[in-house]
């Protein structure tokens, strides 16, 4: 499942599943077990993160969109990486500009990762 | 006279299997690849096959699926060279119709004499064996079973916790565990020496039941008791009994470790005592020559530009490797043959997804390769053990980054404490000494690269080998590292094997070297 960017007009994929393969070495007990621990751990940290934009907390939200940038990477999961970096790299600089829009954003991919990973658990269970 | 067909691309290693069967009495065929012995099958009627699991062409699974196909030779014995960072071969083999799957990395001719005769059901009288009445899976690959009566071992145990300035100090330095611990189930927190309820540490391990296979254990299970593990650094070796048991009681054929001077004498009385020195001999003469070809292959992977060129030179240093691993395998040089499997499973997974041939990937290769240089040198100077007991810490605040990396290192066999926070860590750092160190360079509170400062200066861990892994590879990056005391870098994402093969170029080190804070220079990029 792809999804257009609205930007470029390209196609790019919500989730790099090679990279998620790869992630968990083609073990699809891990693959459910790093997913479970990569959700949880997203909705945490989308929380942490709209409360540290709300208290302009920049070394907050400087961690934790580099932390959950980090995790996206390593489950593939690249539709959440843009707008977490660039969150990072604005709390980097010290400001939080545009950082309201970039976390709607973040929240909009996470949701529809979500949606194509549960379809593509459903599909892909054994 | 039984007879026994060996199935086997690499020469020598063919060789040797043939002179040790030959000089037991067995009646001896070759074929270099599967489809050879598949047309040598009817003609010669062998009484085992003995098949390389991985083969160019028809691999070894291939090969045990066709030998099955045939109704007369649906029962004879099929013993399974496999390597030991492959285990999902070894699955396969069984799945095919393997009666028994080794190590390659592990094994020997004495050993594999034994296993022959125990699957050709006892003396080679010349009798039809009874195959029937083997079990199929009980090989030295076969997953391990957790013992009930087995008290569960763990590193966790051995740590110490001073939580704040008015506790007792508990200078305990972590004891050796009574057992090797690559296997079994890691011991819940609650099994911790001194309770940790105000501190957030996880411990993360791979995967040991389950969905996931245990991994097998470097194959000298139950080893006795190893020495108490010292406050300075950690001795690898450890006593190794000639045999021993499994959890289910069955003997485990072990040959005594060769440690440098005093080569053991083959045991085999029928092979004569100086089998095994000979064939450590024609090795130790082909080593300058391996190594040279390793250098070649390697150096021409590092320049190679086209992705064509790189998945051709992998290829051809994926020969290298693999046969290394089985040469030194067989002449007992532990550490190099482990090294080099493990490489070797690396190159495999690289050959399957080339994109993922990183500056790091390229690094970790030949760290690894100077690692082996560094073993070759002291081939005959140090013991060929294979650490038993190894602690590996793991400080990342993310807990998909710590599990990766958990799973990555029990495809070694090697297990690690996981902990989220930095500060804790420094706690357990100050008390407890560590074979070797992975952490995230960011972190909260302390971060990765304080966190190496800091360690710097304990006793306990000043020259512990630290490992950073991190998404950051800008060049500054590098320079923090180094700065702070760290001996590498591993890049975010990495390939499982890579972080294993790292783990091992660290752990494998010959001591000396090991022990200086030699690592791999960080700016070499």
């Amino acid at each position: 499942m792809n999804t257009p960017d609205s930007n470029s007009g390209a196609v790019k994929p919500l989730v790099d599943l090679e990279q998620l393969q790869s992630a968990c070495d083609g073990d699809a007990g891990l693959m459910r077990e790093l997913i479970d621990l990569y959700f949880g751990q997203a909705d945490e940290i989308m929380a942490g993160l709209g409360k540290g934009i709300a208290a302009g907390d920049v070394g907050e939200v400087n961690h934790l969109s580099h932390k959950l940038a980090g995790s996206s990477l390593a489950c593939g999961m690249t539709a959440l990486i843009p707008p977490l970096r660039h969150l990072e790299h604005n709390a980097k600089a010290g400001h939080l500009n545009g950082a309201p829009d970039w976390f709607a954003q973040a929240g909009v991919q996470l949701e529809a990762v979500r949606t194509f990973m549960r379809d593509y658990l459903s599909q892909n269970s054994p | 006279m039984r007879k026994i067909l060996i199935v086997e691309d690499e020469l020598v290693v063919r060789s040797i299997y043939r002179r040790k069967f030959e000089m037991s009495g067995y009646q001896v065929e070759t074929a270099e690849e599967g489809s050879a012995a598949l047309k040598l099958l009817p003609i010669y009627k062998p009484d085992l096959i003995q098949v390389d699991i991985m083969m160019p062409g028809m691999d070894g699974v291939e090969v045990i699926r066709q030998i099955r196909a045939w109704p007369e030779f649906r029962d004879v014995p099929i013993l399974v060279l496999s390597s030991f960072y492959r285990p999902d071969l070894a699955k396969e083999a069984w799945k095919a119709g393997a009666s028994k799957c080794v190590s390659k990395m592990d094994c020997t001719p004495n050993l594999v004499l034994e296993l022959v005769e125990q699957l050709l059901g006892g003396e080679n009288t010349g009798q039809t064996p009874k195959f029937g009445s083997i079990p199929l899976a009980e090989g030295a690959l076969e997953p391990a079973r957790p013992s009930p009566a087995r008290k569960p071992s763990g590193f966790a145990t051995k740590l110490t916790l001073k939580q704040d300035a008015t506790s007792p100090k508990t200078p305990t330095p972590p004891k050796a565990a009574a057992e090797p611990e690559m296997v079994e189930q890691w011991p819940p927190p609650d099994a911790l020496e001194a309770p940790l309820p105000k501190l957030k540490v996880s411990l993360d391990l791979p995967p040991s039941t389950g969905s996931a296979p245990s991994r097998p254990t470097f194959g000298r299970e139950n080893e006795g008791a190893a020495p108490s593990k010292p406050t300075t650094r950690p001795s690898f070796s450890g006593p190794s009994p000639k045999t021993s048991e499994t959890d289910q009681g069955e003997p485990i054929v072990q040959e005594e470790v060769p440690t440098g001077e005093s080569v053991p004498a083959d045991a085999a009385p029928a092979s004569g005592p100086d089998f095994r020195m000979e064939i450590r001999q024609d090795f130790l003469k082909r080593v300058p020559q391996i190594q040279a070809e390793l250098r070649e292959r390697v150096g021409a992977l590092i320049k190679s530009k086209s992705a064509t060129d790189q998945l051709r030179l992998l290829k051809e240093l994926e020969g290298s490797v693999s046969s290394l691993a089985s040469l030194a395998g067989i002449t007992g040089f532990g550490r190099v043959s482990h090294l080099s499997g493990a490489l070797d499973a690396l190159i495999k997974d690289l050959r399957k997804k080339p994109n993922q041939m990183t500056a790091s990937v390229l690094r970790s290769i030949t760290h690894a390769m100077d690692c082996l240089n560094l073993l070759f040198r002291d081939l005959n100077q140090m013991p060929q053990e294979i650490p038993q007991s190894v602690l590996i810490l793991v400080v990342d605040d993310e807990p998909i980054s710590r599990r990766t990396i958990a799973v990555s290192l029990g495809k070694a066999s090697l297990r690690c404490i996981g902990i989220e926070d930095s500060t804790v860590a420094l706690t357990i750092l100050q008390e407890n000494p560590f074979d070797l160190i992975f952490l995230d360079a960011e972190m909260p509170g302390l971060s990765g690269f304080e966190l190496c400062t800091e360690l710097r200066k304990l006793p306990t861990n000043k020259s512990t080998p630290v490992i950073f892994v991190t998404s950051l590879t800008k060049f500054e990056t590098r320079a923090q590292s180094s700065l702070s005391g760290g001996n590498d870098l591993i890049a975010k994402p990495f390939l499982m094997m890579e972080l294993a093969v790292k783990a091992l170029t660290y752990l494998l080190k010959p001591p000396a070297s090991a022990d200086a804070k030699s690592g791999p220079v960080l700016s070499d990029e």
